[in-house]
């Protein structure tokens, strides 16, 4: 049990070491769970790479790319460009890429119907050899089956994000350990707070020590997405096709929002705090008095 | 005394936070640095400007043969007489079958999409060298399918023009690489595109036409 003129001292200690050092750790254990939080609703949210393609004209993109490479791989077969104009038409290939993309995302099992296209393109090679008077017999039937065979395979390979395996990996990793970190950092810090508290004879000093940190966590959160966004490096990157570059960006930029919303939040939480401070503050020298 | 206490206080509230981040920074920095340093090479590498593999048909240029220049024996080789990927650097005409189409270094279908298409792995014309070339049988060289031993082909480029002659022909499976012309120790051009010439049906095979040079300046260092 301390006496009297021990606890006056100790409200007159100017430096407090231990607060310093539980305050650091506070700002470290809010700035990860920040970072953890600011991940999930950023690059790992489920939807931001849908998000990202549809501002950007991802889907008109890839759609204009399928066409142009269907009429490519026509010419060996001497086939006009007229014959894969309406093979396929933007709508279809958005929601073709949608559905492979949450299938991805939900780990289930893909499936591309890919019947209308086929269709379509073996009607339209059967008029043009009909209008042209091309006599189709057994040989020119294999042909053009394998030839739509080989357009199909290029159609369910352009409606697959290039490289989303690897992201729904990490995805997945993530979430697996997303709520555990973040339940075990809340309660440190919690813990870190009573006892930052617990060493000043006054609550209002012990909460300064809580905003130092709360105000550290935002500058940790958002001085090096900030940094990242203005230097704009990730631009740099040499990515094709384009249309893909286009949307990376923009999930990057996303991303990096979402961590300067985290710091936001940090730096209006620590207003809070130094309303509350003074608050209490006033409340202790009216006390006092 | 007052004003001097909140005046302090205030000051706390700036430079506590700043000297904690720093030290966290500073943490992370010295944990962190082998990878961060791997992450920026990696950066530099991957960097560079995202373009598409387009070829700029816009600009043509007019390749006329009488304004070939340098039709001496030999010129010497300059860096800039080697074209880019996918960039257009010669014409190629025959007069007998009508073909008069742009040759692109390159034979991605962006490139065969345009006209001929270099095999990147073969040297420029005036080397000495085979030299591959590429071009579809319904379009840049359809009129091959009526191309006879004798015919003439000539390539213009910035840098001289070059006449071949043709000595062969030749049908072989698509996957015959013998058939490419690359143990001959002379510099001739074989063109190369889909047989049959008729439509849909299987193309395994490809028509093969060998042309030796006949003219043309020849590039020394």
């Amino acid at each position: 049990m301390k006496r009297k003129s021990e606890k006056k001292s100790n409200s007159k200690r100017k430096f407090y070491p231990l607060s310093i050092i539980l305050s650091f750790i506070l700002a470290g254990l809010l700035a990860i769970a920040g970072y953890l939080v600011g991940a999930s609703f950023g690059i790992f949210r489920s939807n931001i790479f849908l998000e990202s393609a549809a501002k950007t004209g991802y889907y008109e993109s890839v759609h204009e790319k399928f066409i142009e490479n269907a009429m490519d791989l026509g010419k060996p077969m001497m086939l006009p460009d007229e014959v894969f104009e309406d093979i396929v038409d933007v709508d279809k290939m958005t929601s073709d890429i949608k559905q492979v993309y949450n299938s991805r995302i939900d780990k289930k099992d893909i499936s591309v119907d890919t019947s209308s296209v086929k269709k379509k393109l073996t009607d339209n090679i059967y008029k043009y050899a009909q209008d042209n008077d091309i006599a189709i017999g057994d040989e020119q039937k294999s042909a053009i089956e394998e030839f739509v065979t080989s357009i199909e395979k290029e159609y369910k390979t352009d409606v697959d994000i290039t490289y989303i395996n690897y992201y729904v990996s990490f995805r997945n990793m993530y979430n697996k350990f997303f709520i555990i970190l973040i339940v075990i950092l809340l309660v440190l810090a919690v813990v870190d707070i009573v006892i930052t508290i617990k060493d000043h004879h006054y609550v209002h000093r012990g909460l300064r020590y809580v905003t130092y940190a709360t105000l550290a966590a935002a500058i940790m959160t958002g001085v090096l997405p900030l940094f990242l966004f203005i230097q704009g490096r990730y631009k740099h990157l040499n990515i094709k096709p384009v249309y893909f570059y286009n949307m990376f960006v923009d999930v990057i930029n996303k991303s990096l929002y979402s961590f300067m919303a985290v710091s936001v939040f940090f730096i209006l939480v620590s207003v809070g705090l130094i309303i509350a401070t003074v608050v209490l503050r006033k409340k202790a020298e009216k006390g006092h008095n | 005394m007052h004003k001097r206490k909140n005046v302090k206080r205030i000051l706390a509230y700036i430079y506590m936070p700043v000297f904690l981040s720093l030290i966290g920074f500073l943490l992370v920095f010295i944990c962190l640095s082998p990878y961060i340093s791997a992450v920026y090479s990696v950066m530099s590498i991957l960097s560079g400007e995202t373009t598409e593999t387009t070829v700029d048909v816009s600009g043509v240029p007019d390749f006329k043969l009488e304004n070939a220049q340098n039709q001496e024996e030999e010129i010497p080789y300059s860096s800039d007489m080697y074209p880019a990927l996918g960039e257009l650097y010669a014409q190629i005409t025959c007069e007998r079958l009508g073909i008069k189409e742009n040759i692109y270094f390159g034979d991605s279908r962006t490139e065969l999409r345009n006209g001929v298409g270099q095999y990147a792995g073969t040297p420029i014309f005036g080397f000495g060298a085979p030299i591959l070339l590429g071009g579809h049988h319904a379009t840049s060289f359809a009129p091959l399918e009526y191309v006879e031993i004798g015919d003439v082909f000539t390539v213009v480029t910035s840098y001289g023009k070059y006449t071949y002659e043709v000595y062969d022909t030749r049908i072989a499976d698509q996957n015959d690489r013998s058939a490419f012309g690359f143990d001959s120790n002379e510099e001739i051009i074989t063109m190369y595109t889909c047989y049959p010439f008729t439509p849909l049906t299987s193309y395994t095979q490809r028509l093969y036409v060998y042309a030796r040079k006949t003219s043309g300046p020849k590039l020394v260092y």
